[in-house]
């Protein structure tokens, strides 16, 4: 197989990466060497066997869906690029130009405070740590 | 090096439970030698002298406490590894500045225990790598020859216990990156069995193999320290629901091995392994049979296939895990972005190294559509395969034993034009992050031929870190000791 760098390319917008032509190339070339060793897998024979996706032995724990508070706003902001002191970042900081999504479509379903309408006076539990 | 900081971190305890020296000592003794030799080692990222010496006088006012199992002992962590109120940069400019509200729990655990944290190690950026050449700051040096490589990812906690900078350091292990970096330092490194130590305030690499563990220059103080850290978490769910041993009395007492038997599998002891490698790690295992172990041949026939199933596992979950980085809330964010794209794509392109946006890369394209069956299910099949070998061969012997690398540290600058011959010297080291079990490195003396530390590696069943813990301990005491590093 030979990967191209504009399959790399194709990629890398999927991660949300952009790679100049130059680390394009190199990465097309290193890939295919990756890639190549990695397909020595398919020789072997694993009809039947099970993926292992985690060495856990246990069932997922559950617990009772009641919020426990462990962080304030400020906290989980004080880290924030930009912020207005409640949400993440200021609709004056960002210059939407019109580009090929419509923006502010865009900017609802994607910005995370949305998802938390929260006010000044309440706080709002972290974020699950994930697994 | 002053008296103090070449003592082992059970000693130091014990001088400071006995209050032969204070608190304020031990911490001033660990800054004195960090001052010294960080110019010439780069081990750290960050340091709080003035919080150190605080947490310091503030013990010694309340005098050493039985309950407290390393009270005043002092200790590096890893910068993958959240400490609440410093900065935690994983290595990364993307996090440059990030600091954490909260500790993660291993260090909420070091502190009920009374250690006091001094600073954040260097590491490879997000635990990507095997030497430390990837941190986006500095490359740690090797105490024993300052031209080469202290090993990877966990380099700086590595170098600094080998220095004397501090009694032991906790690191991370995904692929090696614990085991590896001891072994080429000289010190003692372990990866608890998956699940024995919470995740908890770790930044994620490769989620179903991270390990967090201690980094120490003997097996008793990696045993004082694995005792504290580990234990089941509910803020992690992957964390086992089990007891934890009392691992150091475990290993007291312990001064012979009659009654083990050790499997020496064919596909770690055959080709490819450097002379000095193989000389020392056999000489090792001699003295084992010597202590009364009995060695028996063992086969993990898998271990061909072992670097590409985990580089497509650890790839694959590394490139969802990074998915976070996106410049909104922590981290970097590109100033010159105007639509949210940009922002995503500006932010996290200059914000990661070039290891890590290629294994983002090749993580995201094996999980993509039409790849996903032929690379992660299938690497998902061979690691339940690569688990069973293990599984099949601890019926014939209690501890699996092998060198931990092909050879020894190498110089800053060989590896680092190929990615892929970086890879393949984890092969000893990254079946066991597959299969989910414990597994250390100890030093088993310095190469014939470098002149460098040489490291072999014990596995063990799952939950059985006790067994390669006193096995370590009493081949240790057996084997001629390290002299101090002579890099430095």
């Amino acid at each position: 197989m030979t990967i191209r760098p504009d399959q790399v390319a194709k990629v890398a917008k999927l991660a949300k990466l952009r790679l100049d032509d130059a680390r394009l190339e190199r990465f097309a070339g290193q890939m295919d060497d990756i890639l190549a060793y990695m397909e020595t897998l398919g020789a072997l024979d694993t009809t039947g066997v099970e993926p292992l996706y985690s060495p856990v032995g246990h069932e997922t724990p559950m617990r009772q869906d009641v919020v426990t508070k462990n962080c304030a706003r400020e906290q989980i902001l004080a880290n924030a690029p930009a912020t207005d002191g409640q949400f993440f970042y200021r609709a004056q900081d960002r210059v939407i130009a019109a580009g090929p999504h419509p923006a502010p479509a865009l900017r609802r379903c994607r910005r995370p405070a949305s998802i938390i309408r929260a006010t000044a006076e309440r706080d709002f539990s972290c974020p699950r740590s994930p697994p | 090096m002053s008296e103090i900081t070449t003592l082992t971190l059970t000693q130091v305890r014990d001088k400071l439970a006995h209050k032969e020296i204070k608190a304020a000592e031990a911490v001033a003794a660990c800054l004195a030698r960090i001052e010294a030799t960080e110019p010439a080692l780069k081990a750290l990222l960050h340091l709080d002298a003035q919080a150190a010496m605080d947490a310091a006088k503030a013990l010694d006012t309340a005098g050493p406490q039985a309950g407290k199992r390393l009270w005043g002992v002092p200790v590096l962590v890893k910068d993958a590894i959240c400490v609440k109120d410093a900065p935690t940069t994983c290595g990364s400019r993307i996090l440059e500045n990030f600091t954490p509200f909260y500790d993660a729990s291993c260090i909420e655990k070091l502190r009920e225990a009374g250690a006091v944290i001094l600073g954040k190690a260097n590491m490879d950026e997000f635990a990507m790598g095997s030497s430390t050449e990837n941190s986006a700051y500095k490359v740690t040096a090797n105490p024993w020859d300052v031209s080469k490589v202290p090993g990877g990812s966990s380099g700086g906690s590595a170098a600094a216990v080998a220095a004397g900078q501090c009694y032991a350091a906790l690191g991370t292990d995904t692929g090696g990156s614990i085991r590896q970096p001891a072994a080429f330092c000289g010190t003692v490194g372990i990866k608890p069995t998956y699940g024995r130590v919470s995740r908890y305030g770790l930044v994620a690499y490769g989620s179903s193999l991270d390990q967090i563990g201690p980094l120490a220059r003997t097996a008793d103080d990696a045993a004082a320290i694995l005792s504290v850290i580990a234990g089941h978490d509910p803020k992690d769910s992957t964390s086992a629901p089990r007891e934890v041993p009392d691992f150091e009395a475990a290993l007291a007492g312990a001064t012979d091995l009659a009654g083990l038997t050790i499997g020496l599998p064919d596909e770690y002891w055959g080709e490819g392994v450097d002379d000095e490698v193989r000389q020392s790690c056999a000489a090792a295992v001699d003295t084992a049979k010597r202590l009364g172990a009995k060695v028996v041949p063992v086969s993990l026939p898998h271990t061909p296939y072992a670097v590409a199933t985990y580089y497509i596992v650890a790839m694959a979950e590394a490139s969802s895990n990074l998915a976070r980085f996106d410049g909104v809330r922590y981290g970097y964010r590109a100033p010159e972005a105007q639509t949210l794209e940009e922002l995503y794509e500006l932010s996290r392109s200059k914000g990661f190294g070039p290891e890590v946006q290629r294994r983002i890369v090749i993580g995201t394209y094996v999980l993509s559509a039409g790849y996903y069956d032929a690379y992660y299910r299938k690497a998902a099949q061979v690691r339940r395969l690569i688990r069973q070998d293990f599984l099949t061969a601890f019926e014939k012997c209690d501890v699996i034993c092998g060198p931990t690398s092909p050879f020894a540290a190498f110089p800053i600058g060989q590896m680092t034009d190929d990615p892929l011959q970086m890879y393949l010297s984890d092969i000893f080291t990254i079946s066991l992050n597959l299969a989910g079990l414990p597994g250390l490195s100890m030093p088993v003396g310095l190469g014939q031929a470098s002149g460098m530390p040489i490291g072999m590696q014990l596995f063990g069943p799952a939950f059985d870190e006790a067994a390669i813990l006193r096995t370590a301990k009493v081949l240790g005491n057996a084997l001629p000791p390290l002299p101090q590093p002579a890099g430095i």
